[in-house]
Parts: structure tokens; sequence; C-alpha cells
């Protein structure tokens, strides 16, 4: 990420310290990774050692160090969403974005990841694009849902 | 200020403040641990420390480096709870740092001999104690290595596991580490400070003022300039290698002398 944009997030929080995992958010929202320059930068701006920024990055699986998609999907793993037909939808989700799970899309539109849980048990399976979560889903109803995500993009 | 208690069956007297394990060692009472130093905050992962508590506290198993003592408090060391969980955790580190020679004689100390979770390779070595991250982080100050990831895939790392630009190469890490996860070699004029996973810090030593041997990293040597104050002036004034450093303390203290 351009060093200003990082600038303007730590400077919104006050280069305090103590801010550092909501600047971490602020710049994976919008970058879409956490890569070791926009690490290192904000590192250095904060006055903390790179190691432990880089600690912090990689212990959460809500940040990642590589490109993800811009529109990420989380498909909801947990017992509840795998009993009540989660498998189907991840796998209907896999074949429509063909990649796997852990990869991103060759124009790094979507990127696919298996969590648990979004807690939303009683209404499972779950699927989250991004900030945005859907429920009560089936092969059919995620596709659409996709579709709808891959039109608005266009 | 002191507490009662009663270690292994013995009453003692114990110093306020301090914990069981210390208070344990002061009284001969030898307990296992690996992430312990006394160096070091205590740190409480490598759980070979635990012993059987009672008394003051509720029964139960307790980490003892970082529990304190207390009036009234009953320890055990050696009850046969304690020896069961030790022996599961002697396995359990076994199996993750198979080559440690220190590991397997602490191991053999308390019988054990094998691991029954040992799978044939040998990861890296590294038990996770955290020795090296804690030493750099807070007694040497320098930053150089951190944890990360989590779960299985938790190691000791530098940031992007690239090579270090806050390693002085002072080697502290892989003093302290107990099984050798992290190493120090010094080859001719380079040193190189590595684990299985990749560099942490590679210097070019700078040679001894008097003697010409190469002995330190140029980083280390400022390390200790920056951090030193007025009564070390003359120390570091010239580059000596500790032979040489000792050798001029010496003639200094004595007089003449012939070298």
């Amino acid at each position: 990420m351009e060093k200003e944009k990082i600038e303007k997030i730590v400077n919104k929080h006050r280069n305090e310290k103590s801010a550092i995992l909501a600047i971490l958010h602020e710049v994976q929202a919008e970058d879409h990774q956490l890569n070791a320059e926009s690490l290192r930068y904000i590192a250095l701006l904060l006055g903390v050692p790179y190691a432990n920024v880089y600690g912090l990055a990689t212990f959460y699986s809500a940040f990642s160090t590589d490109k993800k998609g811009k529109t990420l999907v989380r498909a909801c793993d947990g017992i509840s969403c795998h009993i009540n037909g989660g498998e189907e939808v991840i796998e209907a989700l896999k074949s429509k974005l063909n990649i796997e799970i852990g990869q991103t899309t060759w124009d790094e539109a979507f990127g696919l990841e298996k969590v648990r849980c979004l807690g939303l048990c009683s209404i499972s399976p779950n699927v989250s694009l991004n900030d945005k979560t859907y429920s009560n889903l089936n092969k059919e109803k995620i596709l659409e849902i996709l579709q709808k995500e891959m039109g608005d993009l266009k | 200020m002191m507490v009662q208690m009663t270690l292994n069956n013995k009453e003692i007297e114990a110093s306020k403040g301090s914990s069981i394990l210390e208070t344990a060692r002061k009284h001969g009472v030898d307990i296992p641990t690996l992430c312990y130093h006394e160096a070091l905050e205590p740190y409480g992962v490598c759980r070979l420390c635990i012993v059987e508590v009672g008394g003051a506290l509720r029964s139960g198993i307790r980490i003892s480096c970082i529990q304190n003592v207390m009036d009234g408090l009953i320890v055990n060391t050696e009850s046969e709870r304690v020896l069961r969980n030790r022996q599961f955790l002697f396995e359990l580190l076994l199996a993750r740092s198979p080559d440690s020679k220190a590991l397997i004689d602490l191991a053999a100390k308390h019988g054990v001999y094998e691991s029954r979770f040992y799978e044939g390779d040998t990861d890296d070595n590294c038990v996770r104690c955290g020795l090296c991250v804690r030493a750099c982080r807070d007694k040497i100050g320098a930053f150089a290595l951190c944890f990360a990831h989590r779960g299985y895939d938790r190691m000791v790392t530098t940031d992007f596991e690239s090579l270090s630009e806050y390693c002085i190469g002072c080697g502290t890490c892989a003093q302290i580490c107990p099984t050798g996860a992290i190493r120090m070699k010094d080859d001719g004029e380079e040193r190189i400070i590595y684990t299985k996973n990749g560099v942490v810090g590679k210097f070019k030593l700078e040679t001894c003022d008097l003697c010409g041997i190469p002995y330190a990293p140029r980083k280390y040597l400022d390390f200790v300039k920056r951090n030193s104050d007025a009564s070390m002036a003359v120390s570091v004034a010239r580059d000596l290698c500790p032979t040489c450093a000792r050798r001029t303390g010496a003639i200094n203290i004595v007089g003449s002398m012939t070298m």
C-alpha cells in the first residue's frame, strides 16, 4: 500500500501503538493483504520492531500476508454448517470460482477460505463475502449470490 | 517476609514473592525445566516444572515457575500424578526435538528414553520454549526474533522469515537455546546465526586491533558501545578480542607484564 495511505490510517489513530490491530484491519481491508512493505512501514511509523508486527499479523487468521481476493469468500465449516449441507456449498464455490481453498482467482477478484465459525449456527449453512453474511444456503442459493456479486463487479 | 509451607512432606519457610520452583530449588529439590532461565521472566510454557499442590490452593497441578508460594501451601514434586504427566510431556517434547542432546539427557534423567509420538523426522528441533525470543527482546533489546503463526505452525523466526536488520549477531539466542534449534557458527571472517527455517543474521567479523583475529560483528560492537556508560569508555575505545581485552586489563591492573 502506498506510504501516504498508510500514514493517513496511522495518523487517524493518532500514531498510538495500542491501535495496531485496528490499523492492520484497515490496511488489510483496503489493500487485501498485509505485505512486507506495508507491515514494515506501519512498524516504522509506530516505533515498533518489525518482528513484533510480523508476529501479530501472522497470528490472526483474519490477516493475510499475501494477496487475497477483492471479495473474500469465507465459507463456514463449523459443526452446524457442516451437518446442514455446508460441504455442498463449499464444493459449489470451489467449482464456480475454479480455485481450491486458500487460493485466489487469477484476476484477484475472489479469494476462498474455509472458516470456523461465523456464529450463525441456527441459520446454517453460512458464507460471508467480505463483511456481508448470507445464511440458510444451499448449492443453488450460493451460486445465485456469487453470480450477482460477479455481475456487480462488472 | 516469610511464609510457612510444606514441600514434599517437609515443613519449610519460603520467601513471599518467590515461585514454587525457586523455593524448591533453594531447598535442594530439583524440578526439571526447559523454558525457565534465571535471567528472564518465567514463561510457563514448557510445563515440565509442574507440581501437585494442595492446602492453601485448591488441589491440582500447577506450573511451579509461575506460581508464587503462600502460607499453608502444600507442594508435592514427585507425586504419582506429577510423574505421569512429566513422562508424557517429555515424550511430546522428544517427538519434536529428537536430536537435542540436552533434552535427551534431561528426559533420561527422569526415566524417559523414547517417545511414542516420534514420527521419524527431526522437524526443526525447536520446542517453542521462547528463550531465544525472550532473551533477544527483553534482555538484549535487539528485537530480532519473534513467534509467528499459531498452533502447530507456531515457529520462531525473524520478520518475514528473512535476514534480520535488527540482529546484532551476539549469539545469545544460540547460547540460550536448550535444544540447538538455533545455532551460531563462526567460520573465518563470517558469523552466521541460523535455524532450520532460515538465516537470522549474517555478519562479517571485525578483527582485533591487537592480535588480528576476527572476533565480533560491527553491529554488536556498536551495540555494546551504545549501551555502555562512561565507566566502559576505555574498554570500548578499541576493538579488542576477549583474550586481548583480558590481557590489557590485567596489564593495567598489575603494571608491567611480558606479553
